[in-house]
């Protein structure tokens, strides 16, 4: 009776190890929300006259 | 003796039947684009009121994996399958982009069109797009990570840049090619929503930017961006 229960346990131990073994590739949620970017980076502006910015928001 | 032996290999060959057989590759594609006149009702007194924004398509594809789309597991949590993009996910990000913003109420151009000078032209570089289902205790979920930078730019001098990062999750009780599309639909109508919006949040900076200027057609069709 001591047989059965030797392979449950080493097949137990290789499902652990096995399931363990693998690779992820995404990423978990909260990684995701800190590499989300938050605002723009804005590296030149439009010139003068041409979509100046404004603090007055979108015409209505 | 017999007989628990008989029920130990019957068990064994059920736990690995159950959980290792996910050898299949599977396939996704785009989410489906609505009519063109669907679309047009829907931008209606959207946000985007009428700006011409040019979406130069495809993007640029700088995913660590070029070859495939995701991988497919066992129970196990071990690489089987291959999951494949039925459009190359360039093509895949910048047509979800121009449908997401005819929605809202813009007007996007092909990359062909001539920009005026306050004409809003994106360029985009895909950076991630891989599915993968994720085992629980007893259900599993395919997750799908989708991430892009957007750099924005007129010819009156505006550049700026942002980079989006979604995720969308499908869970059921096996990760069938269902289950991966559901998870790529649900990614892409996310990033493509965050880039609309955040595309208008600076555009409503600068209220003369995507005035009718261009000389080319219109993105008329659902997919005609290219």
């Amino acid at each position: 009776m001591r047989r059965p229960l030797v392979v449950m346990s080493v097949a137990v131990s290789l499902l652990v190890g096995l399931a363990a073994c693998g690779r992820h590739v995404v990423l978990d949620p909260e990684t995701v929300d800190r590499v989300n970017d938050r605002a723009w980076t804005v590296k030149s502006e439009p010139h003068r006259g041409e979509g100046i910015a404004t603090d007055a928001g979108p015409p209505h | 003796m017999q007989h628990v032996s008989t029920c130990l290999l019957f068990l064994a060959v059920a736990t690995l039947v159950s959980t290792g057989c996910a050898f299949a590759n599977v396939d996704v594609h785009p989410p489906e684009a609505p009519a063109p006149a669907q679309l047009e009702a829907q931008g209606r007194g959207g946000p985007g009121r009428g700006r011409e924004v040019i979406v130069y398509a495809p993007f640029a594809d700088a995913r660590y994996e070029l070859t495939r789309c995701g991988m497919q597991k066992n129970g196990y949590n071990m690489d089987t399958a291959d999951v494949k993009c039925t459009e190359a996910p360039g093509l895949w990000v910048a047509d979800a982009l121009a449908i997401e913003l005819q929605r809202a109420g813009y007007k996007p151009l092909r990359s062909d069109a001539v920009p005026g000078p306050t004409t809003v032209v994106v360029r985009g570089t895909v950076h991630q797009l891989f599915l993968e289902p994720k085992h629980d205790f007893f259900t599993l979920t395919v997750e799908g990570d989708l991430s892009a930078r957007l750099v924005v730019s007129t010819a009156s001098g505006l550049v700026a840049e942002r980079g989006f990062y979604v995720k969308g999750t499908e869970t059921g009780i096996a990760s069938t090619e269902a289950a991966f599309q559901a998870s790529a639909d649900q990614a892409t109508r996310r990033i493509a929503r965050a880039m609309v919006a955040a595309l208008t949040q600076l555009l409503d900076r600068y209220p003369d930017l995507g005035t009718p200027s261009a000389s080319a057609a219109v993105a008329g069709e659902a997919r005609g961006i290219r």
